[in-house]
């Protein structure tokens, strides 16, 4: 207890260099701790955004490409799917349900997407949630949309409001399909991923949009949503009855005659995706690592500069009675309670940072972020942390020990 | 009579390189007896001082410290020994600066085996003599004059109960008129203890019943 109290004393009287010790180690660990920490919560968020869909068709594409696009709104599709080959694969005995997608407008920076009402039926989210409406109902008509929940959120839109969409994906947009009105019939629950961030049309007004004077008339737009079908779409959803005729259906959808086609398993697209991105984790990984080093070594430093005037605290000491061994154990404890102290200190500014920054990045990136990191994997690096912030203590720690043995006691 | 510090033959070296060599073909301290150990900066004091409190040890010949061969002692026993039964002083820098005077004084009774509810009258005695006031005991030991770090440092070493005191120049850094005063309270607190006080001033010789000159310890 005497000698824990000395510690404190000992610490509290080089409080400044200390704290800032602490501070960098802070610093480190909390880099350390959320790369891998956003590292995880990025799998798991795209994760849950394709859950319930077995196969993505478009026309031909690396995998990447068309994952990204159709699922996660980043990019474009490099060319389109015809609509007879669209009802053709649907048609296949093998696909239980099918949805096409159109891409290529947008409302204030958030995608449209002209779909069927089948959408909301068959693609999931998370474990396999089924999206659902918090207000209103699904699209019936033309000149109806329903949107996602970051877009209502943001916009403060409200049922029956009127919106004008905008050709091209930019926020700015120099197009505006400003003779075809669209009225917000439906605002979808949250559901944490890109589902939020998007503007859903009736698939047969996409067309509709683009076909500026050409037909136009009322009764026209009376229509069924769905009954006057798009030329082209964009990418297709697909699920399939039977999980094992997957690989057989996705090898006909690749060798089709109709035209060039990919189609994806979203699992093996998104392990694809994990490997690119390894890297870019492996060398944040390897400078957090390095960051918490320098930091370590900087503490090193300061027990080092410290030793001279411990000599003179050793020799009292030792006077005392107290074994040489004490300024080991003194040197070592200042080295853990210090790592420790910054270690905790980061992991809490961690948290802190992550709480005021999740609303942000559900908002703007759908990306739903846990405000605390994994605990075991943060003991793991602290554990990592304290141990080699030992291990390096025990340079001034042991050096000082021989000295005392074979120096005496040396107060000046 | 008993002796406090009995050596024979004492020879040592610091390492096999140095030309500095300790050599003692012989010398007594009786027990109780209070020494005047003249030396100047240089002579081997702190060797001396070193190898009797059990500091440091691989010397050859023999060394009895209050009846105790202290080669034959592990290191962790030495230590032991010295927390027990010796009181250190020092010139100046007694006491970690970090710490209150009174966290000094009780850094020594924690390595000290000895019974603390006796020491806690002791203390108050020591305290009201040396005339250490509670406020100045709370303070700490960085924000204190070098008169009043060395009385914590004696209340320290004579709180313990002793057998044996060593003092190393512990007046050098003291005032002329502190000194003797510091000299005289030593004295008269440790009356059961022997005392080593070594010093190169020789007019602090006439506090002492007995005095010697290292250079005539040493050959």
């Amino acid at each position: 207890m005497m000698l824990f109290k000395l510690i404190l004393a000992s610490l509290f009287s080089r409080k400044w260099m200390v704290l800032l010790t602490c501070f960098s180690i802070a610093i480190s660990m909390l880099v350390l701790v959320s790369v891998s920490h956003i590292e995880l919560q990025v799998r798991q968020s795209f994760e849950r955004s394709v859950s319930g869909v077995d196969l993505i068709v478009g026309s031909r594409t690396s995998q990447l490409n068309l994952l990204l696009f159709s699922i996660f709104r980043i990019g474009y599709p490099s060319n389109n799917v015809s609509w007879q080959s669209f009802t053709t694969l649907a048609s296949d005995p093998k696909v239980s349900w099918a949805v096409p997608i159109v891409l290529g407008d947008s409302h204030r920076g958030y995608a449209v997407v002209g779909t069927t009402s089948d959408y909301f039926e068959h693609v999931k989210f998370a474990e396999k949630e089924a999206l659902s409406l918090n207000k209103g109902q699904l699209f019936d008509h033309g000149d109806e949309l329903v949107i996602g929940a970051s877009v209502a959120q943001e916009f403060g839109y409200q049922l029956n409001q009127q919106i004008i969409l905008s050709h091209g994906a930019g926020k700015v947009s120099f197009t505006q399909h400003k003779d075809h009105p669209f009225k917000v019939v439906g605002i979808l629950n949250t559901t944490g991923t890109p589902i939020d961030r998007a503007i859903y049309i009736p698939l047969g007004s996409v067309d509709k949009l683009h076909d500026v004077g050409a037909h136009h008339s009322h009764e026209a737009e009376e229509h069924e949503a769905e009954a006057e079908p798009p030329s082209v779409i964009s990418a297709a959803l697909f699920g399939v009855s039977n999980k094992i005729s997957l690989l057989s259906l996705q090898r006909s959808i690749s060798q089709s005659s109709m035209e060039p086609l990919s189609a994806i398993l979203p699992g093996v697209a998104l392990r694809e995706l994990w490997q690119l991105m390894s890297a870019v984790e492996m060398s944040l990984r390897v400078i957090a690592i390095l960051v918490l080093v320098a930091s370590l070594i900087g503490m090193m430093t300061m027990l080092l500069a410290s030793m001279r005037e411990r000599q003179r605290e050793l020799a009292i000491l030792r006077a005392l009675g107290a074994s040489p061994w004490v300024i080991v154990f003194l040197v070592e404890s200042e080295a853990f309670l210090i790592t420790l102290f910054g270690c905790i200190t980061g992991y809490i500014m961690l948290i802190i940072a992550l709480v005021f920054v999740q609303p942000y990045l559900i908002q703007h990136y759908a990306f739903v972020i846990s405000a605390v990191p994994d605990p075991m994997a943060t003991m793991t690096y602290m554990g990592l942390a304290v141990g080699f912030a030992c291990l390096l203590a025990l340079v001034p720690a042991l050096s000082s020990y021989r000295k005392s043995l074979s120096g005496g006691l040396r107060l000046t | 009579m008993e002796l406090a510090i009995d050596i024979t033959e004492l020879k040592f070296n610091w390492d096999n390189h140095s030309s500095f060599a300790l050599n003692i073909p012989t010398w007594q301290v009786k027990t109780g007896q209070k020494l005047f150990l003249y030396g100047q900066s240089g002579s081997g004091k702190s060797t001396l001082l070193n190898i009797l409190s059990g500091v440091i040890s691989g010397y050859s010949g023999q060394l009895k410290v209050l009846g105790h061969e202290l080669n034959l002692l592990s290191a962790s026993k030495r230590d032991q020994f010295r927390a027990n039964n010796i009181g250190m002083i020092f010139q100046q820098f007694n006491l970690l600066p970090y710490l209150s005077g009174i966290q000094n004084i009780q850094l020594g009774s924690y390595f000290c085996s000895k019974d603390k509810a006796k020491q806690a009258d002791l203390l108050t005695q020591l305290c009201e003599k040396l005339q250490l006031s509670a406020e100045l005991l709370g303070q700490s030991a960085s924000q204190m004059s070098v008169g009043q770090q060395q009385r914590i440092a004696l209340v320290r070493a004579l709180l313990n109960q002793p057998k044996l005191i060593i003092a190393d120049e512990p007046t050098s850094a003291l005032d002329s008129e502190l000194r003797d005063q510091f000299i005289q309270l030593l004295l008269d607190c440790a009356q059961d203890s022997t005392v080593v006080f070594v010093s190169h001033d020789r007019g602090l010789a006439h506090h002492f019943s007995q005095q010697l000159d290292l250079s005539n310890l040493i050959v």
